[in-house]
């Protein structure tokens, strides 16, 4: 019979290692905290900032932020509702629309409104980036006193224009802007929320780089959108002039893909 | 081994395998942090709720392939079996920092949202139709409801309440949670990345591990001799000659189907019992032989080497063979012995 090899054995409930196998264990501990700490570092020098924004108002910019960002701001004016809540400030004589201040609620949610008989006035932070003025809600308050005349859309043409769709908070610097998945995930959560839905588009239409986007008649784009948020699409649609707002009626039936 | 149950049955190797597992997370985390700040990587303050999101996945797919190794390793080496041993705590680890993950993700992307935070890792996503956008969450999701339910049921009262076949066929669906994990960075992280970085991480783990399984079974297809026809004489099986096997060693037969006998010696004595442990299946016929029981090397669960019962007060038992030795040769009956504590397998002269 041969000699039976003298190889230590490691009983669990024991509590302890065999001598025999001691020195191996303090290699296996170096070497597994060593795998984790380099893996760590490795991970970590060359993370991919979630912030690169491939719709920068500039060349050089690389990371897109509000241009303006303050708190507690109020306007007063009147208000359309569809397909999202716009405010419109007038001039003091009521007869052109100097500013036109897309509307949400706290975090990933819309304002809720159905106020357009008198003006309002709005209270909460202000972000501004490019074309867009968007004001974060804290208080809306009803003018009992005064009459809202709310500005009646101008037909501004049939247009079809290549660009992205994204919410109407993220993109001016709710949040830092980005690409891919973790910006389409956010703005679709924004968009679920009723956050307005905007078109940024490549090429300006009217002098604007982002139009407000509707369904054909004006309402809120649907669920068709849902795919299509945060990637390069086509769209084609009646655009007007609601203020100083541009609203993009799009046609799902002609929005596809690129 | 314990007859009670009790949360976790410490020890000195179980605190410090502990210590050793966690340290090893915090240099990951640690080396992740400080070299993402360091590179001025965190460019806003926003930007830097997702580095938490990426560090902790991360750590969890790198600890869950730490996992899955082990038991590969041991079929290698055998000095990796007390790793074997307190392996479960890992999976625990694996969950709780996936489980930071996901809640880092409901704390970042899905925070101040008026929908339920489970409800929009399936809608922030949706387009099922293409393939090369396909919605990389609902596989981290799956994946992490598998770690959950094989966390809460990884204690050693789920394994007596559901039975050894069960719990190891529920448990080795971790191998499924990790083929989810890798479709989750596939489709998600891996399509946004702009470096190599993650995608090495994630192809040289889930290549090291294969390989690792593949060198694994073929070493086990050497080792492991099947019963053949020429084996079988008059219903006994042909084992090897009596001087082959070693003084506290087993020679291991594999029978037609799953089943494989050990056939051990104990100085003068061969004895037939299952290679199967009741505990948890561990290879019993790799044990070694303490005051005459085999002692399992994966968890040290113990049974009698003649009757297969597991020392009082404990009840297991697993299946002994009667053995006969003619001209040197050892023959075991394939038929086990319906054994008792009373009644010892039949060996005959």
């Amino acid at each position: 019979m041969s000699e039976v090899p003298n190889e230590p054995f490691f009983i669990g409930w024991s509590g302890r290692l065999p001598a025999g196998l001691r020195a191996f264990y303090v290699s296996v501990t170096v070497c597994v905290v060593l795998i984790f700490a380099g893996l760590g570092l490795l991970m970590g020098r060359n993370i991919d900032d979630p912030g690169l924004n491939l719709f920068a108002q500039r060349a050089s910019e690389s990371i897109a932020k509000p241009e303006l960002w303050v708190s507690n701001q109020k306007f007063t004016g009147s208000l359309s509702l569809l397909p999202y809540p716009v405010l419109h400030i007038v001039s003091g004589d009521g007869v052109s629309v100097l500013r036109s201040i897309l509307l949400s609620g706290s975090g990933k949610s819309g304002v809720e409104t159905t106020e357009a008989t008198y003006q309002v006035s709005a209270v909460g932070g202000l972000l501004k980036r490019g074309d867009i003025d968007m004001l974060a809600v804290d208080e809306l308050t009803v003018v009992n006193t005064k009459k809202a005349t709310p500005p009646l859309p101008q037909p501004a043409g049939q247009w079809q224009s290549i660009g992205e769709i994204c919410d109407g908070k993220c993109y001016p610097g709710g949040m830092t802007p980005g690409f891919g998945l973790a910006h389409r995930a956010c703005a679709t959560i924004c968009l679920i929320g009723d956050v307005p839905a905007i078109f940024v588009v490549a090429e300006p239409i009217e002098g604007q780089s982002f139009l407000l986007l509707a369904g054909p008649d004006g309402e809120p784009p649907g669920p068709w959108i849902r795919e299509m948020i945060a990637r390069p699409v086509e769209l084609t649609g009646m655009v007007e002039r609601v203020g100083q707002m541009l609203v993009f009626k799009v046609d799902p039936k002609k929005a596809r893909i690129l | 081994m314990s007859e009670r149950y009790v949360p976790i049955g410490w020890s000195r190797t179980k605190l410090i395998y502990d210590a050793v597992l966690i340290f090893a997370v915090c240099a990951f985390l640690f080396g992740f942090f400080s070299m993402a700040r360091r590179a001025g990587l965190a460019t806003t303050p926003t930007d830097e709720g997702s580095l938490p999101i990426r560090a902790f996945g991360s750590c969890a797919f790198l600890l869950l392939t730490l996992a899955l190794s082990i038991g590969p390793l041991t079929r290698l080496d055998k000095r990796f079996l007390p790793l074997l041993y307190n392996r479960r705590h890992i999976g625990i680890v694996t969950f709780a920092v996936a489980a930071a993950h996901v809640f880092t993700v409901f704390d970042w992307y899905l925070a101040f949202s008026p929908i339920n935070p489970w409800l929009g890792l399936f809608v922030s996503d949706a387009m099922f139709q293409r393939l090369d956008n396909f919605p990389f969450v609902p596989f981290g999701v799956l994946a992490f409801l598998i770690l959950s339910v094989l966390a809460a049921t990884s204690h050693d009262f789920w394994l007596k309440f559901l039975g050894p076949g069960l719990w190891k066929g529920m448990h080795m669906s971790l191998y499924a949670a990790y083929g989810l994990i890798v479709a989750h960075l596939s489709f998600g992280a891996l399509q946004g990345k702009q470096n190599l970085d993650l995608s090495v991480l994630v192809i040289g783990s889930a290549a090291t591990l294969l390989s690792l399984h593949l060198a694994a079974a073929l070493k086990h297809a050497r080792v492991l001799r099947h019963c053949e026809k020429r084996d079988l004489e008059a219903g006994w099986i042909r084992v090897a000659l009596e001087s082959q096997v070693l003084d506290g060693r087993a020679q291991i037969i594999a029978l037609p189907g799953s089943e494989a006998i050990a056939v051990f010696r104990d100085k003068d004595v061969i004895t037939a019992i299952s290679h199967r442990c009741a505990h948890q299946n561990g290879p019993l016929g790799e044990g070694r032989i303490i005051n005459g029981h085999v002692v399992c090397p994966w968890h040290g669960h113990e049974f009698h080497l003649t009757t297969g019962c597991a020392p009082a007060p404990f009840t297991d038992r697993v299946p002994v063979y009667p053995v006969r030795i003619e001209a040197g040769m050892i023959y075991v009956k394939p038929t086990p012995v319906h054994n008792s504590r009373d009644r010892a397998a039949e060996v005959e002269p």
